[in-house]
């Protein structure tokens, strides 16, 4: 049960002078308390957030700075010609006229002499940009040559851009048949985030582009690239995306 | 008569007790003030050291700048994309040449090569010869391979045909490739 306290005013007056030096040090301990409670734990957690954005932001400045360094240091005209070797060895589109060097130049190098040829250009509609795989035209073409030809034929098509794979190999005793894969694929969209770290190219992608530049067709594939030819199928894209 | 009257006041003692009370209370407080006042300061001080505005204002036109160069990155990722992408293709394309250049070598002189054909798993081999001593040698050196399971991993021989006219032998092999 409940007990009612009856404070009347005499009381009160009495209490209040009791205890009147008191009330000013139990006020200030009583504010302190409340500013300890609301504003210096909130404070202290406040800085503690601003620390951690702070972290997170330096970090960001950190990369942002690596990534201007790198982009600011770089050569441009070693970029482009890089650019065109690798777009070379994997073209953004079916180029054809690419191909046909490639084969024709192959052929000359292994001094063997190239028959019939039949292409299997397969879906003409443009393929998408995201895709993961990659895309390739057939080609079946005949050699006169046995298998001695078809080796360093098949030596210098490897050694040749666009990159292809040979799938099949018939060899008689005076002419071939070899049915070979050349390989496109699609600039993948520019999703370009200057926050994220931009890598410069690796020590094995710049072997593999030195390697490349070495290979059979690559001037002509990169005069192309520097200067594309008018869109001469559905099929194709842009292959230069700047 | 009561002996627990005591005529003597006690107030002084009360008084001083209470006076030491009010002390202690307000020793707490200025000390509570002091503590609040002094945290106070250390935040204050802290926070206006810890500056996000002037990183902010870094990054900002550190990405200004970045901004003029986009298109060396747009390249420089299109560059690394496509070594990657053929890097890829190198390492899974498949290279018969080194397969017909084995089974070449395996070849003594004197048997010729009438049919190679490579598919994507087995190669079939047709050789002639008007030795059978060389077609022995030839598919020793086969078996020999297949068992060290070096390029080819199985060897099955399809035929073995006589010529009666010409007197020539052909053997035809049928090889699945590593």
């Amino acid at each position: 049960m409940k007990k009612k306290v009856n404070i009347d005013s005499t009381t009160f007056w009495f209490l209040y002078r009791r205890y009147k030096e008191y009330l000013l040090p139990v006020g200030v301990i009583f504010v302190c308390i409340l500013l300890f409670l609301f504003v210096i734990i909130p404070q202290f957690q406040n800085f503690l957030d601003t620390q951690q954005q702070a972290k997170v932001e330096s970090s960001k400045l950190a990369i942002l700075k690596n990534n201007l360094n790198l982009l600011t240091n770089m050569d441009e005209s070693q970029m482009d010609s890089q650019l065109q070797i690798v777009s070379g060895a994997l073209p953004s589109n079916k180029d054809f006229e690419a191909i046909l060097n490639g084969i024709s130049v192959a052929a000359n190098k292994s001094g063997v002499f190239l028959g019939d040829y039949e292409f299997q250009v397969g879906d003409i509609t443009k393929p998408s940009l995201n895709i993961q795989s990659y895309p390739s035209l057939q080609l079946s073409l005949t050699i006169n040559g046995g298998v001695s030809g078809v080796t360093r034929f098949m030596t210098e098509l490897y050694k040749t851009v666009p990159l292809s794979e040979i799938t099949s190999v018939k060899v008689s005793n005076i002419t071939s048949e070899i049915t070979a894969l050349f390989y496109y694929k699609p600039f993948p969209p520019l999703g370009f985030n200057s926050s994220m770290p931009i890598n410069p190219i690796s020590q094995q992608g710049l072997s593999t582009i030195a390697n490349f530049s070495s290979w059979n067709n690559v001037t002509r594939v990169s005069q192309t690239v520097s200067q594309p030819a008018p869109a001469s199928s559905s099929a194709e894209t842009n292959p230069n995306p700047f | 008569m009561s002996n627990n009257i005591n005529l003597v006041s006690n107030k002084d003692e009360d008084s001083l007790k209470a006076k030491k009370r009010l002390k202690q209370v307000r020793a707490i407080a200025v000390i509570s003030l002091a503590i609040v006042a002094f945290l106070s300061i250390i935040i204050f001080i802290i926070n206006s050291q810890t500056s996000l505005e002037g990183i902010k204002k870094d990054e900002n036109s550190t990405l200004q700048s970045i901004s003029y160069l986009n298109k060396k990155a747009a390249k420089l990722a299109i560059v690394n994309n496509r070594v990657k992408d053929v890097s890829d293709i190198l390492q899974k394309r498949k290279n018969y040449t080194s397969a017909i250049n084995t089974l070449l070598q395996l070849m003594p002189p004197g048997l010729s090569t009438t049919t190679l054909e490579l598919g994507k798993k087995d190669v079939t081999v047709v050789v002639r010869s008007n030795s059978l001593l060389l077609i022995d040698k030839f598919l020793n050196s086969m078996m020999e391979l297949s068992a060290k399971k070096q390029v080819i991993s199985s060897l099955t021989i399809e035929n073995l045909v006589v010529n009666q006219k010409t007197g020539s032998y052909s053997l035809s092999l049928k090889t699945t490739l590593l």
